[in-house]
This record gives structure tokens, sequence and C-alpha cells, in this order.
């Protein structure tokens, strides 16, 4: 190329103002290593922009009000039919607006897809031991991300007013409700009234959903990628990788070329799925009552294990001095989430408090190097898992021909039993990979092969 | 697909395939089909449907063009875009943290502030009492809970009204084994507040099934029972009647209450039966009401006695 491209003129402007040369160059040759769990907080980040992006086309044409209206659009079976002014602009979404469902659905399988992707970035994270100093401070962030991302979900699908979200806002009310001494004051705060309030929950629900929470959200995540950004990536020891390098990838040309190759990866799987797997047809949930329900209601997929653990709750509910405390509700939908998600949040300072290592770390661990830790990660994945399939303890019995009843109680016994044994089979798993592997390079010594295991997941050679 | 850290300064092998360059011409036939299907194709409950498929088609092949394409140019570029950087420490130099405190300390001193704890006090006062009204703001987001609190809208004598009909609900009008929903007369929008928590399921029981509770003898009429349909765990609409067993089962979290003896919970996360509704029959045959429920209805709260 003997001509000047045009972006060293677009340089040149933007140098002679902000003197960003040298440091557009040095952040270009930034480096990113390659293992491939590196990918999935990127998917999330990816979701994240698309739900922006759809969401915001969404906004243009949805109505955050329960003024009844009688539907006019073109779906035929529920025309004339009363239903709120929300539930009618989202059915002219779905029919009316030209690429409305595709976007509608786009927006909802990324939201699946957003908490998906953060919860298993999570799992990478706290397995691989990259929560420790000074990574604890992006830890936080990152689970607070989490616990917003969930509330998020929830808000949006709240919005439609169809049957099934407003079941989902009639149970909202009663966990907020179930809180004691407070409960009945954030219940009338939030919905404006005695449920289901006199319209003021729309309004609320649509400002928490497009405004407060997103810009929580794009807040944490700015500050979460400057972190990381700052920070530099952890990375698996071995191959020349040590706690004073990082290797992989420059920003730019590769790293950046096969990122922006994900997003477009992920916008095509939202698109595909949006296209021929449907979510949230609302148009067959029909519209909110409150004196109705369908049977097998289930709510998104994140919100299984509230749902669970309020299935498999014991009938406990206690009244002493003039007062009631249904634990029947605020247990399993207060107290257990706020342990949970407390628990993440102060994980990496109590494995420093308890294993006395304040020691910054830089290199990953692999799982089966702490065996404690990777146990009490599978044992909270296992009751993670547990509440979740409760949270279908009336489909899983329907379609296996089993009986509801019995099928619960044996998940009352197992969300109890199995974080235990999953606990002590990880960790005793864990000792016996790290002797297998301990008995191999005894074998190989002897027989005077050379190996390298640097204790990391390299990248493959070859 | 060379991923080896290397600093030899040999150009990639051969130029980026043809493939690639396939890939970004399909990504530019998916937009052209996202657009076609935008612009040509009718809208409407069927044609939408279609269209709606042929653009996200459009939209799915475009991306995936692009996906596939970018990372595979970035696999098939020059080693040297691999590389290793140097990681700096994460802390500041020894003496860096105290000399920021220090200037900190020094600037509380030159304002005056170390040595006027008054002054100090003063300005902190202030400042943490600015939000206070803006919090006190918030107030107003709903009302006092306490009176309104459970309000329904049964009073004695008010007509069960049927959900479905709109009528009032007559003595005749179940069959054995049948289930419908009531409202208040005046207030059977369930919709609103107050008429929504006021919602009441009539079960027809079979003859002599019945085992009214203790003070109870006179709130059935024949073999009908009236019970409140918002559950006592969670406030679902309680919906589901088994005939054979004549359990009523709330399809939120699967409380069972057992109609026959006072809709005692049989099994589920609920802890108190649903409250029954007294009813009676008028001169005229309709359903009305003896008198409101004798507590409050749904879930349980910390205001409840």
């Amino acid at each position: 190329m003997s001509h000047q491209p045009a972006w060293r003129s677009g340089l040149e402007a933007a140098d002679s103002r902000l003197r960003i040369a040298a440091a557009v160059r040095k952040q270009a040759r930034k480096v990113f290593p390659d293992h491939w769990s590196f990918m999935l907080g990127e998917i999330a980040l990816y979701s994240f922009v698309i739900l922006v992006l759809t969401g915001t086309y969404l906004t243009f044409f949805f109505r955050a009000s329960d003024t009844p209206v009688a539907y006019q659009g073109s779906y035929l079976p529920l025309r004339g039919v009363r239903v709120s002014e929300a539930y009618s602009s989202v059915l002219h979404i779905s029919f009316d607006v030209r690429a409305g469902l595709l976007i509608r659905q786009i927006h909802h399988w990324a939201a699946l897809l957003f908490v998906a992707a953060i919860l298993v970035h999570a799992c990478r994270v706290f397995f691989t031991g990259a929560f420790r100093k000074p990574r604890d401070v992006n830890w936080v962030i990152g689970v607070t991300m989490l616990v917003l991302s969930v509330a998020e979900g929830f808000a949006g699908y709240s919005l439609p007013d169809d049957l099934l979200s407003g079941t989902g806002l009639r149970i909202a009310y009663s966990i907020l409700e179930s809180v004691p001494v407070v409960g009945t004051y954030l219940a009338m705060f939030l919905f404006g009234g005695q449920y289901p309030g006199d319209g003021a929950i729309f309004p609320r629900l649509f400002i928490i959903h497009v405004f407060l929470l997103p810009a929580m959200l794009l807040a944490l995540v700015s500050a979460h990628l400057m972190i990381v950004w700052r920070q530099k990536h952890t990375q698996f020891g071995g191959h020349g990788k040590n706690e004073d390098n990082v290797v992989g990838s420059h920003l730019y040309p590769a790293y950046a070329t096969k990122s922006i190759g994900l997003f477009f990866g992920v916008l095509s799987m939202l698109a595909f799925l949006a296209t021929f797997a449907q979510v949230n047809p609302i148009w067959l949930y029909g519209p909110y009552d409150p004196s109705t329900v369908s049977a097998g209601s289930q709510p998104d997929w994140y919100m299984f294990w509230l749902e669970g653990s309020l299935r498999v709750m014991p009938p406990l509910e206690t009244r002493f001095w003039g007062h009631t405390v249904d634990w029947n509700v605020f247990v399993p939908a207060v107290v257990v989430p706020v342990a949970l998600f407390g628990g993440m949040l102060v994980y990496p300072f109590l494995e420093r408090w308890v294993s006395r290592d304040k020691a910054k770390h830089d290199l990953l661990d692999r799982p089966r190097d702490h065996p404690i830790r990777t146990g009490i990660g599978v044992a909270t994945l296992s009751y993670y898992l547990v509440l979740s399939v409760a949270g279908a303890n009336d489909l899983i019995p329907l379609t296996f021909g089993l009986d509801m009843m019995s099928f619960t109680r044996a998940l009352q016994v197992a969300v109890v039993a199995l974080p235990v044994v999953s606990f002590f089979v990880t960790r005793s798993w864990c000792h016996r990979l790290q002797l297998s592997e301990v008995a191999d390079r005894v074998m190989s010594a002897n027989r005077g092969d050379v190996i390298s295991r640097g204790g990391g997941y390299g990248v493959p050679r070859g | 697909m060379a991923k080896r850290e290397g600093n030899d300064a040999s150009p990639a092998a051969g130029d980026p395939s043809r493939f690639v360059t396939l890939m970004f011409l399909l990504s530019i036939a998916g937009s052209c089909l996202f657009g076609a299907a935008y612009l040509f194709v009718g809208r409407g409950a069927r044609l939408g449907l279609v269209q709606n498929e042929l653009m996200g088609t459009g939209l799915g092949v475009a991306s995936a063009g692009m996906c596939v394409g970018l990372v595979l140019l970035a696999k098939s570029a020059s080693p040297r875009t691999h590389g290793e950087e140097e990681r700096e420490p994460h802390a500041s130099p020894a003496g860096e943290v105290r000399q920021t405190a220090g200037l900190a300390t020094t600037g509380a001193e030159q304002l005056g502030l170390r040595a006027r704890p008054f002054l100090r006090r003063s300005l902190l006062t202030a400042a943490g009492l600015l939000p206070v009204p803006f919090l006190l703001g918030l107030r107003d987001l709903g009302p006092r809970p306490r009176g309104v609190l459970r309000e329904n809208a049964w009073r004695a004598n008010s007509l069960l009204i049927d959900r479905t009909s709109g009528q009032p609900l007559r003595l005749g009008d179940l069959e054995i084994g049948g289930v419908t929903t009531v409202m208040p007369e005046g207030a059977t929008d369930p919709t609103r507040p107050v008429a929504a928590e006021s919602a009441v399921v009539v079960i027809r029981l079979p003859p002599g099934v019945n085992q009214p509770l203790s003070g109870r003898s006179d709130w059935a009429v024949d073999d009908l029972v009236a019970y409140s349909k918002v559950c006592t765990h969670a406030g679902c609409p309680v919906d589901l009647y088994e005939q054979q067993t004549h359990n009523l089962l709330c399809p939120c979290h699967q409380s069972t209450f057992y109609v026959p003896h006072g809709c005692a919970v049989l099994f589920g996360p609920a802890a108190r039966p649903l409250p029954q509704l007294p009813i009676y029959v008028d001169g005229d045959g309709n359903l009305r009401a003896r008198a409101s429920f004798d507590q409050p209805l749904g879930p349980s709260f910390w205001e409840r006695r």
C-alpha cells in the first residue's frame, strides 16, 4: 500500500487533540490468554449488548400501563378481548410491527443466555481460583451483576402482563410481604397499594427494567472490564507461563478479530433461536387475571431454583405476640437467596482468612489442587440444581408418571443430603486425581521419559 | 492454525482462504434476505410469521457468516499475532501510599478541618443529613399497610357472582363435582385491588362427603362449599380441583387442600387452610354470603394475628 490509509488521518486528527498515538499502540499490543473458558464472560458481555440494542427497540412500542383496552390487532383469537394496554402493546409488537416478534424473541433468548453465561463464567472463575486477590474486588462486582441480572430478567418478563407473568408478580408480592416487621411496607411501597395496586406497578417495573437496573449493570460492566484491563488476565501455568507474564494473542489484530467474531456468533445463535424456537408466547398464555392461573406455570430458567425453593419448603409458620412469620415463604425466597449470594460475595475473603493465604495470585489453580474449594463449589451447584429441579415438581412427575408427593419428599431429602454427599465425593475425587498424577510422574521418571506438567491446562501443542 | 508463541517473521501460509471470503459473501446474502423480507413480505398474523422467519434466517445467516469468517481470519493470521507481555506489580512501589495518604491529611489541615473538630463534625452531619429529604419523599410510594391490609369485598348478604357468566350463582347451577369461581357483587373485576383478593371458589361435593368443622355446620348450602381462592402460601389462585380425591391444588407450588375437611392442608408448603366463606340461599334461589370472612385472606404477613 503506497497511499496513506484512511485511518491515519483520523488518528492524526484525534492525536493532535488528545495525544493518544502511543497509548493506542501500547493497548493494541495488549496480550490476552487464549484459553477457551475465557470466552464465557465475553458471551455474557455480548448478550448484554444485544439486550440493550433489542430492548431499546422494544421500548419504542411498549406501553407500561394496566389501563384496560379492547385488543384490536391482527391476532384474531384475542380480538375484542379486554386486556391491559401493556399486554395489547406486546401483542402489537409480536404481530403488527415488522421484525417485532423477531426482536422480542431475540431479547428474551438473550436474557436467558445472559444469566446463563454469567453463571457459567462465575463457575469458571470460582473453580480456577481466579477470584483470589487481587481479583476479589472484581468477583464482588461480578456476583452483584449476577444478582442484578436475575432481577432484571424477572422485571422484564413481568412487563407484558400475561397470565404467567402476572402470577409471578403475585408471588413476588407475597415474598416481599413475608419479610418480618417491614414486609407489608415493602409490598405496599413497590405496588402502591394492596395487590395488584392501582396500576402503579407497571410504570415502576418499566423504569426499573429499562433504566435503573441496566444503568447499574452498565456501570458495573464498565468497572468489571476496566479492572480486568488494569489487572490483566489470569492464566494457567506451564508452557512458559508464570506469575510474571501473560501469554496469548495481541488485542490487535488477532484477539479483537476473534472476539468480534464471537459477538456475531452469539448474535447468530440468538437470531436462529428467536426464529425457530418460540419463547414466551404470551398470546397463548392469555391476559392476566388474578383469579385464574394455568397449570404447569413455570418461570424462566434462572428463577427455577427460587420457585423450587418455595416448593420444597415444609409448611412452617409461627405466631407470637400478635405477629405472624410465614417461614414457608420467608426462608426459601428471602433467606436462601441472601445466604447463597451473600456466601458467594464473602467467599474470597473467607478463603483468605481460613487459608491464611494473603498473597496475590495471577496463575490459575486447577480444581483438583484445591479439593475443599472444589467440593464447596460442587456442593453449592448440587444444591442449586436440586432446587431448580424442584421448580418442576409438577411437570417432572407428570412427564414420567411419578407421584408428585413422593417426588417432592425425595427432593426434600436430596436438597439436604446431596450437597453434603457431593462435597465429600468431590473432595476425594480431587485427591485421587492428584495421587494418580504423582503415580504417573513416578512411573515416567522410572522409564526416563520427560514430561512437562506445570500444573496447568496449557494451550494444546501442535 | 499456529497457536505457538512465535518470534519468526514468516507470513502466514497462503492468503486468507477463499472460504473466508465465501463466508463474508454469505453474510452479505443474509443481510439482503433480511431486507427483502422486510420490504416485500406482507404483515398480518400469518404472513407476519413467515416474514419473521425469513428475517430471522437472514439475520442469523448474516451474523453466522461474519462469525465464521472473522474467527477463521484471526486463526489464519501470522504467528506474530501471538506474544508475551510482562505483568507489572499490582501495588504501587513502597512509600507511594504513605505519600498519598499524607496529601489527604495535609489537605484536611489546610482546610482547618483537623484543628476545629466542631467544624468537621458539622460538615459531616450536614452531608449525612442531605439525602434524608429525598428518602422521605419515597414515603408516598404506597399507603401504610395497616388498614388496607387484606381488605376483601365480601359483606353479609353479598351475592356470589359467577366469574364466567357474570350472573348470580344459583343453587342448581353446579353439577356434583362441579367447581366455579365467584366474585362478590359490586367487585367483580379481579384485576382491581381488593376484588383481586376476594376471588372465591365454589365446589359442589358429592352428598355426604362434606364434614363441616365445628361451628361451621351452617356455612355450606347442601353440598356447596365456598372457600377463598387465594392460596395461603404465596397468593396464587387455587385453581385445580380433583373430583376423585376432593383435593384442591394450587398450581404454583402444589399446596394441596382437602376440601371436605375445611380445606385443611394435605400437602405442600401452605401452612394454613383456605378460609371458608359462609353461604346461604335466599328466597329467589340465589346464593349469598352469610357474613364476610372471619380472617384476612391470602398469605400470612407480620401484622396478621
